[in-house]
């Protein structure tokens, strides 16, 4: 079993928890999660902060470890690799983050962090890691002649460029990007995400593009998943989940979006924003039945009594909701 | 907090123990043996033996089950002559010459072997001896297990020392008898080959593994016997007590009038953050800092004692003689501890709500003394805490140079006489110090600082 | 497709060099580290002269006891133009011998009529010894000691901060000196006592920046890339943590000198060989009758390049302050 199959998912998880902190009272941080990510397939994962994103992305990355679950990559159980093999994983699945200057090192010159990694995985000498990295630089539009500098040298798009060329320089299949525009200025957003759309063309990529911004996510992905404290509670294509939101946080989401598509208030029948009631809860705490109920505008005594199913409610779009229709 | 307390002190206990993990390995293990130190090298084996029996220096060192004796004589090797064989006849010593090493023959014939003094009564020992033997010899150690008094009755031990054309080491235990002496032991060579004996030792049983000297010296400490000393003559725990007087006397004006001193400064500097004074003063804290606490010492004591005449020069009569001592603690320290102080009021000056409480048009002077020196209180009060031990050891050098009895002039003495228990104990108290300490500093930050969550 | 790169100045700019740009603009700190390469090169003068004496096998001239010479003041002290009356000596013949006394034995002569001036330079050798090498026995074990801990946490970071508390409960200028005398008199055991005292405080710092610099995503990156710890320890985190080093090493070096100076005035340290704490122990009782240029000079050479280092040694923290670092947020 070496490298992934043509035909199922090139991701797939299933019922993942990551837990941390005492026996007794962990937090949850991803509390039964499955999905999968086809080749080629850009996925988005949005969700308030701490509701699990960003620690799914990691623990899928192996830099985190799992409480119990199954990720499986080219049909391949990724929890026992070690050493060598977890570096071959490493060359199919990389990661960007989201602090373009934090995430790469100050002291070494940027074509050297991407050398740094050809080096690693033994991919040819140093004049042909030279050119690769220069190749790499391209790709990601920058100019290689400036490959000499240092991180501070270049603006915070520069760097996500950057940071974008070393994660490629494995040629991997699957990115999973780690809020990696909301660091950047608008304009300079829109630039960064246009380049990973035509990178995804370019090189039959699969992101994993974790956000928390909703208009972000619909402007790349082909799906969408909605987190809330650990677990999925909505999916769908960005159509669905735009026009016919089922499951009542991903609608509190989007009634947070500043700007977006006036008809959606209209086909809400006019709804104004709905303000969810109290914060975010510690996920520490077991919440009984429906995770979202202390909080839900429609919640009912159903919802606290039983958790809900996680079904089909229009083909392709999936929600975890007693009342979504 | 009571939970966060037994928590930190669990973490305590086993820095006290490091500490006298520490001092132990320095002394015992580094220092060689201080029975020859202190009584020197003209002395009895017999009373090297007694030295070290009553501070448990004739136990494995921490762990194990046996230890040297002096029993047969410190020379266990046969480097320069015969050793403890030079008495007996016959044998002769072969020092070193090209690849063979210094050894001893012993010809054929039977030889009582020299022992030092008689090894206690019923306990287990061995001989380790290395050496060779040519094919055809024979050799064994006799040992009568009882007097020799009943001829008829006569009980022998026989341990053969198998033949070996190359050096080897053979170890070979035996118990001595009901009684102290009790044991005749000989060497028998027998006709074939004479006996050579590169190195020889008798090593000691100890009762259990655990009975080292360093379990000695925890329970010793636990019992609260500090240990005699030797140079001073008396026991340590007195001379301690006596000494943490004098030593307080000089440290604590020290530290309080040091700290009002350099706060006030450093609230000077403050206040006039940034302009020529701040920067000034800041000079010349570097300044103080830089001159070595030695040169403080010695140009101090010159000039106001001798060459002035303000104060005298050495001794402990009356509160005159800590006048000088004390100001030159100060001044030493004041470079160092108006930088920090300093540096502590400028970084609260720095925050947000210094800014706001100007913006609001609140006085310079009101908010120096009312917002930022209660916030910089915790910080101080943090040092002052931490400082405590460093009160204990008074200062080495003034009290040395001032001829104040304390803590710090008796640790010099130590030092210089080599006197190991004295230094040891005054550590160990002082790493105790150190530690109660820290949690005490802890603890008020906890307690002072609303911020500060206990974990 | 690329984008536009007018942000980039004219030559790459490493973190490095413009800490020592923002260095260069501090003129004190320029004064100071010109302090330091003087008495580094009379260090290495001194060191020349020891070595030629071992090699010829002669006693140098600055242990030749020569009681003629006994107390001569410094050379301007004894009015070396001044001419005995009586004597019919011209302007360029006085000139000249003035000068020639002017040269000798400039500082004056200590009690057994030895140079001051040569035995000053040999403890600025002795002193930039101890400096050295007390760093080179220090800075390591602090540094290793601090990556491993700061980087492994868990047991690894336990065990460490269980042995650095141990050595910091210690009092310390007990334990260099109860370490100076289990190893015995020399500089060995002035070496040792202040270099195995002395890692502490370099290893709290390090272990702190190391964990904070082992949350920081490029790391995270590192290990997501698959990076072996070594090499993320040494050429990730250690290269942004160095400072730290730097700036340590110029506080460490005045108060290794320091400290030898007590140790060398107690009879510890080095033997035979002119350090400035003997010096002073030395001139200590002369002082009481009158003879203070020894004192002064040893006093005077020890202050400056302790105030030099110290002050460099601010300097540098500020130049190297991480959050000073340019670049565009």
């Amino acid at each position: 079993m070496s490298g992934p199959t043509q035909n199922g998912p090139l991701l797939k998880v299933e019922d993942l928890r990551v837990y941390f902190g005492k026996a007794r009272a962990p937090v949850r941080a991803v509390d039964g999660v499955s999905f999968g990510i086809q080749p080629g397939e850009s996925i988005g994962l949005v969700g308030e902060s701490g509701c699990g994103k960003t620690t799914l992305g990691r623990a899928i990355m192996r830099l985190l470890p799992v409480h119990s679950g199954r990720i499986d990559f080219g049909g391949q159980d990724i929890a026992p690799l070690r050493d060598r093999e977890l570096r071959a994983y490493r060359k199919n699945v990389q990661m960007i983050f989201q602090d373009p200057y934090g995430s790469l090192n100050a002291r070494m010159s940027v074509g050297g962090a991407i050398e740094e990694v050809l080096r690693l995985h033994r991919l040819g000498d140093r004049t042909s890691r030279r050119k690769r990295a220069q190749e790499l630089f391209q790709a990601v539009g920058l100019d290689p002649s400036y490959m000499d500098r240092y991180p501070h040298e270049f603006s915070g798009g520069q760097r996500q460029r950057i940071g974008i060329a070393r994660a490629l320089a494995v040629d991997p299949k699957l990115i999973i990007a780690d809020e990696p525009v909301s660091a950047l200025d608008v304009s300079v957003q829109v630039q960064i995400l246009n380049l990973m759309k035509d990178l995804q063309r370019e090189m039959n990529l699969a992101y994993l593009f974790v956000a928390h911004d909703l208009a972000v996510v619909r402007y790349v992905c082909d799906r969408i998943l909605v987190m809330y404290l650990g677990k999925i509670v909505e999916s769908g294509t960005p159509e669905e989940i735009f026009t016919q939101p089922t499951h009542p946080y991903t609608q509190a989401l989007l009634s947070a979006v500043p700007d977006v598509d006036k008809g959606l208030k209209a086909r809400h029948g006019g709804s104004d924003r709905i303000v969810l009631k109290g914060d975010v809860p510690s996920p520490t705490r077991k919440i009984p039945g429906c995770p979202f109920h202390p909080r839900c505008p429609m919640a009912q005594d159903r919802c606290r009594a039983e958790v809900p199913e996680w079904r089909e409610i229009r083909p392709g779009q999936w929600s975890a909701c007693h009342f979504a229709e | 907090m009571g939970r966060y307390i037994i928590r930190r002190i669990g973490q305590m206990i086993p820095i006290v123990f490091g500490v006298m993990l520490i001092t132990f390995i320095l002394f015992n293990m580094v220092g060689g043996s201080p029975a020859l130190a202190i009584l020197g090298r003209h002395v009895s084996p017999q009373a090297l033996e007694e030295f070290d029996e009553v501070r448990g220096f004739n136990k494995p060192l921490i762990f194990g089950w046996w230890s040297g004796t002096r029993a047969y004589d410190a020379e266990t090797d046969f480097e320069r002559h015969a050793g403890p064989w030079r008495a007996v006849e016959d044998v002769e010593h072969q020092e070193a010459e090209d690849r063979e090493p210094a050894h001893i023959r012993v010809p054929e014939g039977e030889h009582a072997i020299p022992l030092e003094f008689s090894p206690r009564a019923e306990t287990g020992f061995r001989w380790v001896i290395e050496y060779r033997l040519a094919p055809d010899g024979s050799a064994a150690l006799l040992y009568d297990a009882e007097s020799d008094e009943i001829d008829d009755e006569r009980v022998e031990q026989r341990e053969e020392l198998a033949p070996s054309a190359r050096w080897t080491r053979a170890r070979i235990p035996f118990e001595s008898g009901e009684t102290p002496g009790e044991l005749n032991m000989r060497l028998v060579v027998e006709e074939g080959a004479p006996l050579e004996i590169r190195a020889m030792e008798m090593q000691r049983r100890a009762n259990h593994p655990l009975d080292s000297q360093f379990t000695f010296y925890i329970f010793q400490t636990f019992k609260g016997d500090l240990g005699y000393s030797e140079s001073a003559n008396q026991p340590i725990a007195r001379m301690i007590r006596e000494g943490i007087g004098p030593s307080l006397m000089l440290t604590v004006p020290i530290f309080l009038i040091g700290l009002i001193v350099s706060i006030s400064v450093a609230l000077l500097c403050a206040f006039y953050r940034n302009t020529w004074i701040d920067r000034m003063l800041v000079v010349i804290a570097v300044a103080l800092m830089s001159i070595n606490y030695l040169v403080w010492i010695v140009v101090g004591q010159y000039l106001a004692a001798y060459r002035w005449g303000w104060f005298p020069v050495w001794g402990f009569e009356s509160w005159i003689y800590l006048i000088l001592p004390i100001s030159i603690g100060v001044l030493s320290g004041l470079g160092i501890d108006v930088r920090f102080y300093r540096t502590v009021m400028l970084d609260e000056m720095y925050k947000e709500y210094v800014r706001t409480a100007f913006a609001k048009g609140v006085g310079k002077r009101t908010v120096l003394f009312k917002h930022v020196l209660k916030n910089a209180m915790i910080t101080v009060a943090t040092n002052v805490v931490i400082a405590i031990p460093f009160l204990y050891t008074g200062s080495l050098l003034l009290e040395s140079f001032f001829g104040i009895p304390g803590l710090g002039y008796m640790a010099i003495n130590a030092i210089m006489s080599s006197d190991v228990d004295v230094i040891r104990a005054i550590v160990l108290i002082g790493a105790i110090l150190f530690v109660v300490a820290n949690l005490l500093t802890d603890i008020c930050y906890a307690l002072v600082d609303p911020r500060v969550q206990l974990k | 497709m690329t984008t536009q790169m007018d942000n980039m100045e004219q030559s790459a700019r490493t973190l490095w060099s413009d800490a020592w740009r923002r260095l260069r603009r501090n003129r004190l700190a320029m004064i100071c580290l010109w302090v330091v390469i003087f008495y580094t090169a009379l260090a290495a003068y001194g060191e020349v002269v020891y070595r030629w004496h071992q090699w010829k096998d002669i006693t140098p001239s600055y242990q030749q006891t020569d009681l003629d010479k006994q107390y001569l003041p410094p050379s301007l002290f004894r009015q070396p133009f001044t001419v005995e009356s009586g004597a019919e000596v011209g302007v360029m013949e006085r000139m000249s011998s003035g000068l020639r006394e002017l040269a000798r034995h400039p500082l004056g002569t200590d009690g057994l009529g030895r140079d001051v001036m040569q035995r000053l330079i040999q403890g600025t050798r002795i002193a930039y010894m101890v400096g050295i090498v007390v760093s080179l026995i220090a800075i390591p074990i602090g540094v290793v000691l601090g990556c491993l801990a700061g980087y492994f946490r868990g047991r690894v970071d336990d065990v460490i901060v269980w042995l650095y508390s141990t050595f910091a409960a210690i009092p310390g200028l007990l334990f260099i000196l109860a370490i100076a005398m289990v190893v015995g008199r020399g500089l060995l055991g002035v070496y040792l006592g202040i270099g195995l005292t002395i890692w502490v405080g370099l290893c709290r710092l390090i272990r702190g920046e190391v964990i904070k610099h082992s949350e920081r995503p490029y790391v995270a990156a590192a290990h997501a890339l698959g990076l072996s710890h070594a090499r993320i320890i040494f050429r990730h985190i250690l290269p942004n943590v160095f400072h730290v080093v730097i700036v340590t090493f110029t506080l460490m070096f005045p108060a290794a000198i320091g400290t030898e100076v007590f140790l060398s005035f107690l009879g510890i340290g080095a033997q035979g060989e002119p350090s400035w704490g003997i010096m002073i122990s030395n001139a200590r009782l002369r002082l009481w009758h009158g003879v203070w240029w020894e004192m002064a000079a040893a006093t005077t050479a020890l202050f400056f390049i302790v105030l030099a280092f110290n002050l460099l040694g601010d300097a540098l923290r500020d130049a190297l302050d991480p959050r000073l670092r340019t670049g565009r947020q």
